[in-house]
């Protein structure tokens, strides 16, 4: 990290801005990446991201009234269109020449709505990361959201370890399973790294035995698979094989985006492939993933303010950290991309 | 305690099309295969990504992606017909028509387009191939660029006129028998410290640009090569046939002979490492160096990246008694 770029997030990515359904009438502000962004849907239905400040006098635009294809700010009433342009004042004749608020990329893909804080052109080279299991059919999903004041990356980390659900998370992993097993595998690309861990047969927790229906007295077969798909995305599967051989998959999506250097908007994703429909199973699996969530959040912020991001990145790497340590190196390499060439001073390149 | 390999992607891909569109030059639309239903996505990959295509046990060859970085289920390459082929290019002519199965393994990326206000891209024959999506990707965020493409003679040049097509005022299509050869000296023109330089072809092209661009500012420079650079006699000299590698975080220490290669050492010391082509050029199993002067072997790292510490670990040796790896 340098004075100048002291942050760790690329901007060449697209990270979950919001959910739909929170953009309907009312603009919503929100900091993303640091950048304070103001989202609004235009009564065409467009959604549109403007950087969250009027060209005038720097008023937050999430104060704002919707007119149709057009925003008009709350304290002068100067109104832009959905290109960002500014195209009327109500005090005077003429709009000053160019004056404009920044407008970013933006994707709505139903339940998420998808931002580019990168260079605007480069948007159009990319796109946001395949969204499993929501809009597949067989599966059922339940969302949720919060905050987390803790560095996006740690989050990732955290979520991409899991070595640690015997001891956080103790209840709601089976109670043969003392420790969790080293992983099975662990598969890289240019872009990604998921693990899988195959767990030795144990009688159900109680969240999977209400979930699922199992019998409480039978041993079940489990693995357990983590996902780091983008900067802007976790996943997370738990197998469970019944003696029939059928799998019961319950996965977590988390779509990571950066607020601060030291907070992170959560928006996840609760799905699986049985009980289809089921409110009761629903409930169950949201008491569980709440909680699950509640202690993940209770640990992370506990590092991120008695160590910070810092001296948890340069503590004893484990084993379980193998996953985690890939994905820390991609982002390190989006990072290096997007800072520039690295340049030695008072060195010149030569053959070597 | 048994330790997960880690491993790169791999998968068994469909040829979905394949096209002609130069002499000697055939073009791959690897997938996986249509009746293959919920099939995931491939892995994303930004410009400059290569695969390996895995032929045979001992037949692994690597080639740029040159598709559309956003379609995750198509990975495109282009193959040129090598007459020297050692067998890749020549399995992939004669094997691998429309419906054939090939095992792929990656991407991985070591020519990644890295930020700059402008672009020099240089491509001689087939390595036009990286350069396709690298010139988008800089026309898109809004840098300057230019790109020279070299090659014997039109009809073998593989994407030419489309090339001309979309960006006629950024394009030079440089045929050897119509122009001689690239006048690389007023092509480069001077040193500029807002200037990247990106190129891809044969050997003599590198190394013709690496010598004009030792004036160029560290970094300046950006080169792939799909074959290993040889050892230079000093290199020879300098290495130590014995020496020892510290694996640092896994505790292990590991010695290493004359014969031995440091990454079948230290995969079989159970380190987790990521290990591909074993020949110095793909960079999967780069590491850092805390201690210790390696002897850089590989034809992967930049000068930038050897200060920095790293080094790569299938060809690369020691100058030193013992060498510490953060691994």
């Amino acid at each position: 990290m340098s004075a100048d770029r002291p942050d760790n997030y690329p901007r060449n990515c697209w990270f979950v801005a919001a959910t739909s359904s929170e953009v309907v009438t009312a603009p919503l502000g929100r900091r993303l990446l640091g950048e304070d962004v103001v989202l609004w849907r235009s009564a065409g239905g467009r959604l549109i991201a403007f950087e969250n400040r009027c060209a005038h006098r720097a008023f937050p635009l999430s104060h704002s009234v919707i007119d149709g294809e057009h925003l008009i700010c709350g304290y002068h009433g100067c109104t832009y269109d959905s290109d960002g342009a500014c195209t009327h004042i109500p005090s005077q004749e003429r709009v000053p020449s160019g004056m404009r608020v920044r407008t970013f990329p933006i994707l709505e893909d139903p339940p998420f709505v998808w931002i580019w804080m990168g260079s605007p052109g480069a948007a159009a080279l990319s796109s946001p990361p395949h969204v499993p299991w929501i809009r597949e059919p067989g599966w059922t999903s339940f969302y949720s959201a919060w905050d987390v004041a803790a560095n996006y990356l740690m989050v990732h980390e955290h979520y991409l370890d899991f070595s640690y659900a015997t001891i956080l998370h103790g209840a709601d992993i089976p109670e043969a399973i003392r420790s969790m097993p080293a992983f099975s595998e662990v598969e890289v690309s240019e872009t990604t790294v998921s693990y899988t861990r195959v767990l030795p047969p144990a009688r159900p927790t109680d969240w999977e035995a209400d979930a699922g229906g199992l019998d409480r007295t039978v041993e079940y077969r489990r693995q357990e698979m983590g996902t780091f798909a983008s900067p802007a995305l976790h996943l997370h599967q738990w197998d469970l094989e019944t003696p029939a051989a059928e799998v019961l998959t319950t996965t977590r999506l988390h779509a990571l985006t950066p607020e601060s250097e030291t907070s992170t908007h959560v928006f996840m994703a609760g799905s699986r492939n049985y009980a289809p429909g089921s409110a009761v199973v629903t409930e169950v699996l949201r008491s569980f993933l709440d909680g699950v969530a509640g202690r993940d959040v209770a640990v992370l912020e506990a590092v991120s303010a008695h160590s910070g991001y810092q001296r948890w990145q340069t503590g004893v790497e484990f084993q379980a950290d193998v996953a985690a340590l890939h994905a820390r190196r991609i982002v390190g390499v989006m990072l290096s991309n997007e800072a520039g060439p690295a340049r030695i001073r008072g060195r010149r390149a030569g053959r070597d | 305690m048994p330790t997960a390999g880690v491993h790169e992607f791999t998968a068994d891909l469909t040829v979905r099309r394949r096209d002609t569109p130069a002499e000697g030059v055939v073009v791959l639309d690897l997938g996986y295969p249509d009746d293959r239903t919920g099939c995931p996505e491939l892995p994303r990959w930004q410009p400059g990504a290569h695969i390996d295509l895995i032929l045979s046990d001992d037949l692994v060859r690597q080639y740029s992606l040159c598709g559309d970085p956003r379609d995750p289920t198509v990975w495109r390459i282009g193959v040129l017909l090598d007459p020297a082929s050692r067998g890749g290019s020549r399995f992939v002519h004669e094997h691998l028509h429309e419906g054939a199965t090939v095992t792929v393994r990656g991407p991985r990326n070591q020519f990644p387009l890295v930020s700059s206000a402008k672009y020099r891209f240089i491509a001689g024959g087939i390595g036009i191939t990286p350069i396709l999506t690298m010139l988008e990707a800089a026309e898109l965020s809004g840098a300057e660029s230019t790109l020279i493409y070299g090659g014997r003679n039109r009809k073998s040049m593989a994407f030419a006129d489309d090339l001309l097509g979309r960006h006629p005022d950024k394009v030079t299509v440089w045929p050897q028998d119509e122009r001689g050869l690239l006048d690389l000296d007023s092509l480069l023109g001077e040193p500029a410290d807002d200037t990247l330089i990106y190129c891809c072809g044969p050997e003599a092209l590198l190394t013709a640009v690496e010598e004009r661009c030792s004036i160029w500012p560290s970094g300046s420079l950006h080169v792939e090569r799909f074959a290993a650079k040889a050892p230079t006699a000093e290199q020879l000299a300098t290495a130590l046939e014995h020496f020892e590698v510290v694996c640092q975080r896994s505790g292990v220490t590991i010695e290493v002979g004359p014969d031995d290669s440091v990454l079948e050492l230290v995969e079989a010391a159970g380190v987790p490492i990521t290990t591909s082509c074993y020949e110095g050029i793909c960079g999967s199993c780069r590491a850092r160096v805390l201690d210790g002067a390696p002897d850089h072997r590989d034809s992967v790292l930049k000068a930038a990246e050897k200060e920095a510490g790293d080094m790569i670990l299938c060809v690369s040796r020691s100058c030193t008694p013992r060498l510490v790896l953060d691994l």
